[in-house]
């Protein structure tokens, strides 16, 4: 049974479509203003590459920030279970998923069948997310996809200790104006939210092993970081960004 | 009245939408009028030619019993501002308290009542009018020392203020006794200092009635609330909103008793002795825990009961309902009055807030807990995490911790809270399968 997931993040649209247990394709663009055309224009290109129609989709289910705008959906669940169901499909044995996005960070709790147990989100504030990192790279002239290879040749994280995002990126300005090397900066940022997430996840209570997922998690310096604090190996599935779309359609099996 | 004209000259369109707030609330007739009786008597006690009565400023759970028995009417500015945050026009005094320079970590029970003051809006808006005296506590809240005293400063008005020994864990009885003689100590002083400011013995007589009013109140509001179980769940807004109201005031305890009575009457008409609950009545019970969004009445009418989720029960309103039976003697009455308010739901150490809580979550079948975490409210929010952990531990119960405030709709964000809400919605829906078998 054909089964789509949409996530309507706030930065990108992920897709998926899975034939039960199959993934049979993913998709990502960016979610843009318009976000219903986003899901509109990157659901016609799925059916387009995988030659199916529109009637062989079974179910839809979708989540993300948009998830309320997919007239289309039959279910509309939060991230917080597609990313547990997403990271479970990957790693079976996964007891805690860490979604960093674009605008939220997450930590998720599942139990022993399965279903999430509990989960804790950062406050009102952009600080540990996504949109951080992309506020950093502003300030500091790097391309995002730059960040990881760059924190690797970090001689000293810099200390970046503001709690918030608009002060950090005046602490890192302060940072380039006192000659600190772009490299330690952006240690110095990975450590900043890697702690901020520590905060988050002890809040309630780290459990093992765990699964980093969301676009963050294409950044190998920040896994590195998390990894450092929690004291153990975080694993990363390759589709780590479509994660969500793909435990949606998971979800849409299950809810058929 | 003439307050009331010049703020609305000036703020025609707060007015309006204030207007539109008040009347937007699920209310029944007689509610409205028990809120515009509570709100005008400073007002009316104002107009009056004579001074027999007098008008004093209290802080929340503060014994107005005393100075109520030498003729002071209470006003309350944390219910004058959340009168206000419910109507929707919290925001301009709060941004008013700001740039007088009041932190942004300040109460806005506080703030939005400086900012009203200072604006000169009336009561319905928040402000609060010159008193007589004034009087605060520190139980639960330290914020209300300074605030009043500050008041009382500004008019250049007596003040008089309870020190509360705070029962933190484990203390024993003897020990409260201590705190007890400790309290008693300053609830003399209290009625030296209003026999000095009003130049009168203190009517013991007078003390005795209005703490068997208070007493009569409370055991009312108790009977009604044991139909929690039964009342259809509907009604949470009605409940902190009204039907606490006059208890919490005080400030006309005859009307109150008249109130709860015939409220109680309707309750026993309609459902007898049955205090069970109705299986299936709510998809998920929820018991909310800490002081409401008062501008926020969506959340409980619309986006939670959407859902399937209804607030059942919560502790906040009960607090205000421990007043025990006057004793013999003056003495005994007013270490009675000490207890009452020293020991209280919010004032619990965490294991009997786990041991609270526990009977709670059988007692009305819960799914689900929403614990606030209030910016303006720290010592209420601390050790929730603790309390958390230990009811998931035990239940497996979902729980979710919204961090906001009371009184500032600018801290609550409907998208990311939205996602909170339905992540914990959809937590409920596998407890409550799991709770089935």
């Amino acid at each position: 049974m054909l089964t789509v997931g949409i996530d309507i993040g706030s930065i990108t649209t992920k897709i998926a479509m899975m034939d039960d247990s199959r993934l049979l394709h993913t998709d990502v663009a960016l979610s843009g203003y318009d976000m219903d055309k986003a899901w509109r224009d990157i659901y016609a290109r799925m059916l387009q590459s995988t030659s199916k129609k529109d009637s062989d989709v079974k179910y839809i289910v979708s989540t993300g920030y948009g998830r309320n705008i997919v007239d289309a959906a039959q279910k509309k669940i939060t991230e917080i279970t597609c990313h547990a169901a997403g990271a479970k499909y990957f790693y079976p044995k996964v007891k805690a998923v860490i979604d960093i996005g674009g605008q939220d960070s997450k930590f998720i709790k599942i139990d022993d069948s399965g279903s999430v147990a509990d989960f804790v989100m950062n406050d009102k504030c952009a600080a540990g997310t996504g949109r951080f990192l992309e506020v950093m790279a502003r300030a500091l002239h790097v391309e995002i996809k730059d960040f990881a290879a760059m924190s690797n040749k970090a001689t000293k994280a810099a200390v970046i200790s503001n709690m918030c995002t608009v002060f950090a990126e005046s602490e890192v300005i302060s940072l380039i104006a006192k000659g600190e090397s772009r490299e330690n900066i952006i240690a110095g940022i990975h450590e900043s939210i890697a702690s901020r997430m520590m905060s988050m996840m002890n809040r309630s209570g780290v459990v093992k092993p765990i699964v980093m997922t969301g676009g963050v998690s294409k950044n190998m310096g920040m896994r590195q970081a998390l990894e450092k604090k929690i004291g153990a190996t975080i694993d990363v599935p390759e589709q780590a960004q479509i994660c969500g779309a793909i435990g949606a359609a998971i979800l849409g099996a299950n809810s058929k | 009245m003439i307050k009331m004209a010049r703020f609305i000259a000036k703020n025609p369109q707060v007015f309006k939408e204030g207007i539109k707030g008040y009347l937007n609330q699920p209310l029944t007739p007689r509610m409205l009028q028990v809120l515009m009786q509570y709100i005008n008597q400073s007002k009316i006690y104002k107009l009056m030619p004579w001074k027999f009565r007098k008008f004093g400023v209290f802080t929340a759970g503060f014994p107005a019993e005393i100075p109520a028995s030498m003729g002071f009417s209470p006003g309350f500015p944390e219910a004058y501002a959340a009168l206000t945050a419910t109507a929707g026009c919290a925001v301009p005094p709060i941004e008013c308290a700001d740039s007088l320079g009041y932190g942004r970590d300040i109460c806005t029970y506080m703030k939005t009542s400086i900012g009203a003051s200072y604006l000169g809006w009336p009561e319905d808006f928040g402000g609060v009018r010159e008193a007589d005296a004034y009087f605060s506590a520190n139980f639960v809240c330290d914020t209300h020392l300074k605030w009043v005293e500050n008041e009382a400063r500004i008019h250049g008005k007596p003040y008089f203020a309870l020190d509360y020994p705070s029962v933190v864990a484990g203390e024993d009885e003897s020990r409260i006794e201590e705190y007890i003689d400790y309290l008693e100590e300053q609830l003399w002083d209290m009625i030296k200092f209003l026999e000095d400011i009003t130049g009168r013995k203190f009517d013991e007589d007078k003390f005795l009635e209005i703490v068997n009013n208070s007493y009569e109140i409370c055991q009312l509001f108790r009977q009604l609330n044991d139909y929690r179980r039964r009342f259809p769940a509907n009604r949470y807004f009605e409940w902190v909103r009204i039907f606490m109201l006059p208890m919490v005031t005080q400030w006309n305890q005859k009307d109150a008793i008249r109130f709860y009575k015939s409220e109680l009457k309707k309750a026993q008409k309609r459902y007898g002795d049955k205090m069970e609950i109705e299986p299936g009545r709510e998809k998920y019970r929820v018991l909310w825990e800490g002081i409401t969004l008062w501008y926020n009445v969506d959340l409980y009418q619309k986006v939670l009961a959407d859902k399937g989720a209804r607030i059942v029960f919560e502790p906040y309103t009960i607090s205000f309902a421990g007043r025990g039976k006057p004793q013999k003697t003056m003495k005994g009455t007013l270490r009675q009055v000490a207890r009452d308010t020293l020991i209280i739901p919010y004032t619990l150490n965490l294991d009997r807030r786990i041991e609270y809580f526990n009977k709670m979550i059988v007692d009305y079948d819960l799914d689900g807990i929403i614990m606030h975490e209030n910016h303006s409210c720290r010592p209420s929010s601390t050790g929730l995490l603790d309390l958390r952990d230990s009811l998931q531990k035990r239940w497996g119960i979902p729980v979710l911790m919204m961090n906001t405030d009371h009184c500032d709709p600018r801290a609550y964000a409907d998208g990311p809270m939205n996602t909170r809400i339905d992540g914990f919605v959809e937590l409920m829906e596998e407890y409550t399968k799991k709770k089935k078998h």
